[in-house]
């Protein structure tokens, strides 16, 4: 800051609100906007132009070689009647409560109870539950649908102490295939959810603590009044991040079940590849892809006004 | 034949996509190079009957000019394939001075997925493996984006060394790409692929099981023998999708006839037959009569191969492109799927990917010499001596596996190709009908199998896939 305003004396003085300038006072000079050009051209080359021309593929049935075929909406309404496009939005749904809502709730738990503990060796344990979401997505998988397999070690486990009845083949059992590759997102996103909340419950000032101390605060009131709206920036930032990770996964589905068994864990992302590269129905893709990015803007949406609301 | 690397791409998508992504525009700059030096005289001539002229007389002129052949190939992570093909190409090159042989080596899915763009592009390889059926074939055909090979074949009589239907299997399609199996000839296959039944003899012999079944019904009983032994009778494994779809097949033409599947399959009628119903009954009996691998939903077709090879159960059903090396090997065959009556032949028998030569190639009739020599019969002593089964038959194949040491899956699988190609029916791969059908029947039977849908509903799924499918390309042809 001090080297910009430094910049600013060193070319005349002209400053932002000089009245000469025509801008009112405050407002930015536009010389701003060549500064962010470069990142604007990258972004709009690399990301906006590719995403409007898949909306403009998506009104087409096209095979990726053949003439394109103008078909109006008919993409985007085969989304709501087929019942397999259908689920797969439902299926990323779900996979929003093992992705967000379970990492959140068990990181807020340990949080608390961290506040008021002190323990050893914290930096190991941060770095700890941070690999998982280091690791490569596919490698996690690999690793998972091992552990999960038929004869894999979670089933010898249970096995081991008698505990038959709950072993299966998770991977194929279509109520609990969805779960578990839930879990798996869970276990990831886990270790993010706790390290921005053990950096962000540090950062509350202990007086905080000790005045709802004195002022005869329990547990709960004291993670109500004092941990809850002091991590407010840091929930926000987790919300986006794992509410996007559960919307798009594609690596971890298609390495751990391809979909499978039959349709049970089908996500949108998973048929965007399938229908783009293995059935060549590219219009359905693009309108597929083009129906999850408006969803995750629009979650995301909702997540930033809630917090802006909650402040 | 959608299914069977699908194992491979999982130990190598990202290393040959990440070779694929730096090697193509250093190819692409060579391929320019050589063009702007002027191996344009060859790729001029490609137009029709010329160019079996020039393909004959190709190895005078391209002595001439050093030349470098463009060959693509989606057989990565197979290494025995890929050792054939080195010895192979050192054979070409020694017969053909002058040329050199660049080959790029894909994953199976990074080739399919990849192709379509690629070949409408304008840096596109001389000669390259595609992959069968409407869904792929099909549309590089209609798009014209592959050149036909009869010119070729006809001088070269690959009929003969392969038998026509197996060439029109492989590689036969109308221009428009809406009928196959008929039509000019766009590709064809150097390498047999075909579906049957391995079994543990030992184990079968344990059981007081003499010989291979020869019908359904013994199979079945068969399999009552081992689970009454305690021995899983069929390893079975859903989740990658291949092995239920050829367990659907084999089962549909024991129900019926080798050639309701083959109408089938070229969608002769808008609807599948009603015999479809029985299958998807037997599918689901088996399931519940505890024939399959414990947790088959959860294990893939090579997970169970790969237990079966180290001796778990009695039977599976498995592609000749996954024998398996063992250390017992005379404990194992490989035979066709029994059908309904013992006097009957016949199997879900393709090439391994075909070869093809794209449109825009620019050593086209190299190409064309090249795809001929690596279907020839100088190629099949090097395919038998590396354990694979070559598409031509020659009528030696006999002595050679018994002179290469061959034995088991890996002699049956070459010997029964023989005859299946020479006395039998081949059968392409179901999935062909149509695009999608792959995941339709794949995910539907597993499904079925589990009990989460009827069998009615299960031939509701696919006829809700196929009969569209089928009515719109016939049509629009």
């Amino acid at each position: 800051m001090t080297s910009l305003t430094a910049r600013i004396k060193a070319t005349g003085g002209r400053v932002n609100d000089a009245p000469s300038s025509g801008r009112a006072p405050g407002e930015p000079s536009r010389i701003g906007y060549l500064y962010i050009l470069p990142a604007v051209i990258i972004y709009g080359l690399f990301v906006f132009a590719p995403f409007l021309h898949s909306i403009y593929l998506s009104l087409f049935d096209w095979d990726g070689v053949s003439p394109m075929e103008f078909v109006g909406l008919k993409n985007y309404g085969a989304i709501w009647t087929n019942p397999i496009f259908r689920s797969a939005f439902v299926h990323s749904l779900e996979l929003v409560f093992f992705y967000t809502v379970l990492p959140l709730a068990i990181g807020l738990v340990l949080v608390s109870a961290i506040q008021r503990t002190r323990v050893r060796g914290t930096a190991f344990f941060r770095t700890a539950l941070f690999i998982p979401y280091v690791i490569a997505p596919t490698v996690i998988a690999v690793i998972w649908r091992w552990i999960l397999a038929p004869k894999g070690p979670l089933n010898s486990a249970l096995d081991a102490v008698g505990l038959e009845a709950i072993s299966r083949p998770w991977l194929g059992d279509f109520t609990f295939a969805l779960p578990s590759v839930g879990m798996v997102g869970t276990w990831v996103m886990f270790g993010l959810v706790l390290a921005l909340l053990l950096a962000g419950v540090q950062k509350i000032p202990q007086e905080r603590y000790e005045a709802a101390r004195v002022d005869g605060a329990g547990r709960w009131m004291e993670f109500r009044a004092v941990t809850l709206p002091g991590l407010r920036y840091e929930i926000t930032v987790v919300l986006v991040l794992t509410v996007t990770s559960a919307l798009r996964n594609f690596d971890i589905i298609y390495v751990m079940t391809s979909g499978g068994p039959g349709y049970a864990t089908v996500v949108p992302s998973y048929l965007v590849y399938q229908q783009a590269f293995k059935v060549g129905a590219v219009g359905a893709a693009a309108a597929m892809g083009a129906v999850l990015v408006i969803l995750t803007i629009v979650v995301n949406l909702l997540v930033a006004r809630g917090s802006r609301g909650a402040s | 034949m959608s299914d069977h690397p699908e194992s491979s791409w999982r130990k190598g998508t990202g290393r040959h996509r990440r070779a694929h992504w730096f090697a193509a525009p250093a190819i692409g700059v060579v391929a320019f190079a050589l063009a702007a030096c002027g191996s344009s005289t060859s790729s001029s001539t490609s137009a029709s009957a010329p160019a079996t002229e020039a393909a004959a007389s190709a190895p005078a002129s391209a002595a001439a000019e050093p030349t470098t052949l463009w060959v693509q190939s989606g057989n990565g992570g197979s290494d025995a394939v890929l050792k054939a093909y080195e010895e192979i190409n050192a054979a070409f090159e020694a017969a053909n001075p002058g040329v050199s042989i660049k080959f790029e080596v894909k994953g199976f899915t990074d080739l399919v997925d990849t192709l379509k763009l690629q070949l409408s592009g304008d840096d596109v390889p001389d000669v390259t493996q595609v992959n069968q059926g409407y869904g792929s074939l099909g549309q590089l055909v209609g798009a014209g984006l592959l050149s036909p090979l009869d010119d070729v074949a006809t001088a070269q009589d690959w009929a003969g060394r392969q038998g026509e239907s197996l060439l029109a299997v492989n590689g036969r399609f109308s221009p428009d790409g809406k009928t196959m199996g008929s039509g000019d000839l766009y590709a064809v296959a150097d390498r047999g692929a075909w579906v049957g039944l391995f079994m543990n003899v030992a184990k079968a012999a344990e059981l007081g099981i003499t010989g291979p079944p020869t019908t359904v019904d013994e199979l079945v009983a068969q399999m009552e023998t081992a689970k009454a032994a305690g021995v899983t009778p069929f390893m079975f494994g859903a989740s990658d999708g291949g092995e239920q779809i050829w367990l659907m097949a084999d089962l549909l033409m024991a129900d019926t006839s080798p050639q309701v599947l083959t109408d089938v399959i070229n969608g002769t009628s808008e609807q599948l037959p009603p015999e479809m119903l029985d299958v998807a009954n037997t599918m689901q009996d088996w399931a519940e009569a505890g024939y399959f691998t414990e947790g088959w939903a959860a294990l893939t077709s090579t997970d169970v191969l790969g237990m079966f090879a180290e001796g778990d159960g009695l039977f599976t059903l498995n592609g000749s492109w996954n024998v398996f090396q063992s250390d017992t090997p005379e404990n194992f065959s490989l035979v066709p799927f029994p059908l309904g009556s013992a006097s009957e032949l016949a199997a879900i028998a393709t090439g391994d990917l075909p070869w093809a030569v794209p449109s825009k190639a620019k050593n086209a009739d190299l190409a064309k010499k090249y795809i001929d020599f690596i279907t020839g019969p100088e190629a099949s002593t090097i395919w038998i001596k590396n354990g694979q089964v070559p598409a031509s038959v020659s009528g030696n194949e006999a002595q050679e596996v018994e002179a290469n040491g061959l034995v088991g899956v890996s002699a049956d699988a070459i010997l029964q190709w023989a005859n299946l190609v020479t006395n039998g029916t081949t059968e392409p791969f179901p999935d062909w009908a149509t695009p999608t059908w792959y995941d339709t029947i794949a995910k539907s039977s597993t499904a079925l199998m589990a009990g989460e849908i009827t069998p009615e509903q299960f031939v509701e799924a696919l006829q809700a896939d196929y009969g569209p499918f089928t009515a719109e390309r016939k049509a629009s042809s």
